[in-house]
């Protein structure tokens, strides 16, 4: 699907997906009309379907773009920035039908609003100049790439704590912040399975210690975005 | 979601791909609007209206023996406005058909589906072509050949008036297939109609200088069918087959230009 998607002003969005539907199945009639209501309530325009698309926003156009392109239940849905140029509510509405579509079809998209991506991918490839960058599932992006690094927040004297948790072999760096009652540390880790089962229980050897956070650290994937292809360049 | 199994799929292959489908919507367009009663509308208050006025209101106001050859004069003069008239309606009908869809971005959503690009074009001509013809010629032809029955109190010969309509109508098909053609090769309206109209002018022109140096070119011109649905009505020998051969050949060259140049167009 274009990034934005044309048809005929003077055709309601029944008479549309009548149409597209009509390019990969010759009948029966009433299977053609059944699958027609069937994307008009997966896109949410069930009550608008027998209005002419002249009246239609820019989120009611991408939404029949996405069900005009469904028809046929294809495999892959290619959709060319779904989102793009729309008003919050009618991003919303978009990615709401993105949300239900990926449970029965692959969807291939792109865009430059990351928000969304979280939102609604599992896997990411960020390209720049037409090279891949890189490519992922959305959680180990965010998760980090070669390190874990553990984030926690602790109060009280944390200096013996962190002393023990350096000394580890499967701990490579250990970043602290202090705060005014509040210790933060990141403690970046080479082993992650050692690390998620025995760094907590260092901590919590002192006694003294109350740990107020702990988990690993999630980026912001705009963060990943710019530290990969770098500050100042085009994604 | 629901299975596929119920839905039957469509098997078209090759340029016929997409081509019922596209058709059907071409008809609609047609049929499903108020074009067809529009055009009917004005094209029977233009012709039949002024054959009504021949035929039933002069009378009155001037009355007198009719000559002898009324109907073939009276026919002679309507066959001409109705060449002129139904050329106009198709320049005006066609010429965004699909410079119109191309501009607006909804030729490139057909052609993401199973469409053939020689369907795209075949589905436009047929469609526009069944159209233009019913209201333009064919209706029109029955109401003139119902008003000089009545106004004569005897069924006139329907064979030479079918065969002024035949003509009638090659003469309207070939600048369909011209307008057709040059929306697939031009982007925008300007162009299409100033050249649709170049042609539908020039011809006279071209007429006029060699009808005595070269006639033979001047009965192969296309702006000849008009002339020879004048020798057809009287049921008389034509003078030359020429504009029929040759509007025939341009005709089918238009339309084969208007899919060659549109399986080039990049969307």
């Amino acid at each position: 699907m274009p990034q934005d998607p044309r048809f005929y002003e003077h055709m309601t969005a029944r008479e549309t997906l009548r149409f597209k539907a009509r390019f990969f199945y010759a009948g029966p009639k009433e299977c053609i009309e059944d699958r027609v209501s069937e994307m008009l309530e997966l896109v949410g325009l069930a009550e608008k379907a027998d209005r002419p698309i002249k009246g239609f926003s820019g989120g009611e156009r991408q939404r029949l773009g996405i069900a005009q392109a469904q028809v046929n239940y294809p495999d892959l849905l290619i959709l060319d920035e779904p989102a793009a140029g729309l008003d919050p509510l009618g991003r919303r509405d978009v990615l709401e039908v993105m949300q239900r579509l990926r449970q029965h079809t692959t969807i291939f998209y792109s865009t430059h609003i990351l928000d969304d991506v979280q939102q609604v991918s599992d896997t990411v490839a960020i390209m720049n100049r037409g090279e891949l960058l890189v490519q992922a599932p959305l959680d180990q992006l965010l998760t980090g790439r070669a390190h874990t690094i553990y984030v926690l927040t602790l109060m009280g004297d944390a200096r013996a704590a962190q002393a023990r948790v350096e000394h580890q072999e499967w701990v490579s760096t250990v970043r602290v912040t202090a705060d005014v009652d509040q210790t933060r540390w990141e403690v970046r880790v080479t082993d992650d399975d050692i690390a998620g089962s025995e760094l907590l229980r260092l901590v919590l050897e002192d006694k003294n210690l109350r740990v107020v956070e702990f988990g690993t650290k999630k980026y912001e994937l705009e963060d990943i975005f710019v530290d990969i292809v770098g500050k100042g360049q085009n994604g | 979601m629901a299975e596929n199994v119920i839905l039957r799929p469509v098997v078209e292959q090759g340029w016929r791909c997409g081509f019922a489908n596209l058709l059907r919507l071409e008809n609609q367009r047609w049929w499903s609007t108020r074009r067809w009663w529009v055009q009917c509308l004005v094209m029977s208050v233009i012709l039949n209206g002024l054959l009504a006025y021949g035929l039933w209101i002069n009378p009155l106001l001037e009355p007198g023996e009719r000559p002898p050859d009324f109907v073939a004069g009276t026919l002679d003069v309507i066959l001409i406005w109705m060449s002129i008239l139904s050329v106009l309606n198709t320049l005006f009908i066609v010429q965004g058909a699909i410079i119109g869809e191309k501009q607006s971005g909804v030729a490139a959503w057909i052609l993401s589906a199973p469409v053939s690009r020689s369907a795209f074009i075949i589905a436009k001509f047929i469609g526009n072509a069944v159209g233009l013809l019913a209201t333009a010629i064919w209706l029109q032809g029955l109401l003139i050949y119902v008003q000089f029955s009545v106004s004569e109190g005897r069924l006139l010969p329907i064979l030479p008036i079918v065969t002024a309509l035949l003509l009638q109508s090659q003469y309207l098909l070939f600048y369909l297939a011209l307008v057709i053609m040059l929306g697939a090769f031009f982007a925008s309206r300007a162009p299409v109609l100033v050249i649709a109209f170049a042609v539908l002018i020039g011809q006279p022109f071209i007429d006029n200088l060699v009808m005595e140096s070269a006639p033979w070119l001047s009965w192969a011109l296309p702006a000849k069918l008009p002339e020879l649905a004048r020798f057809a009505h009287r049921w008389e020998p034509m003078p030359s087959y020429s504009s029929i051969v040759v509007a025939l050949a341009l005709t089918s060259v238009f339309l084969t230009l208007a899919i060659w140049r549109f399986r080039r167009e990049e969307f």
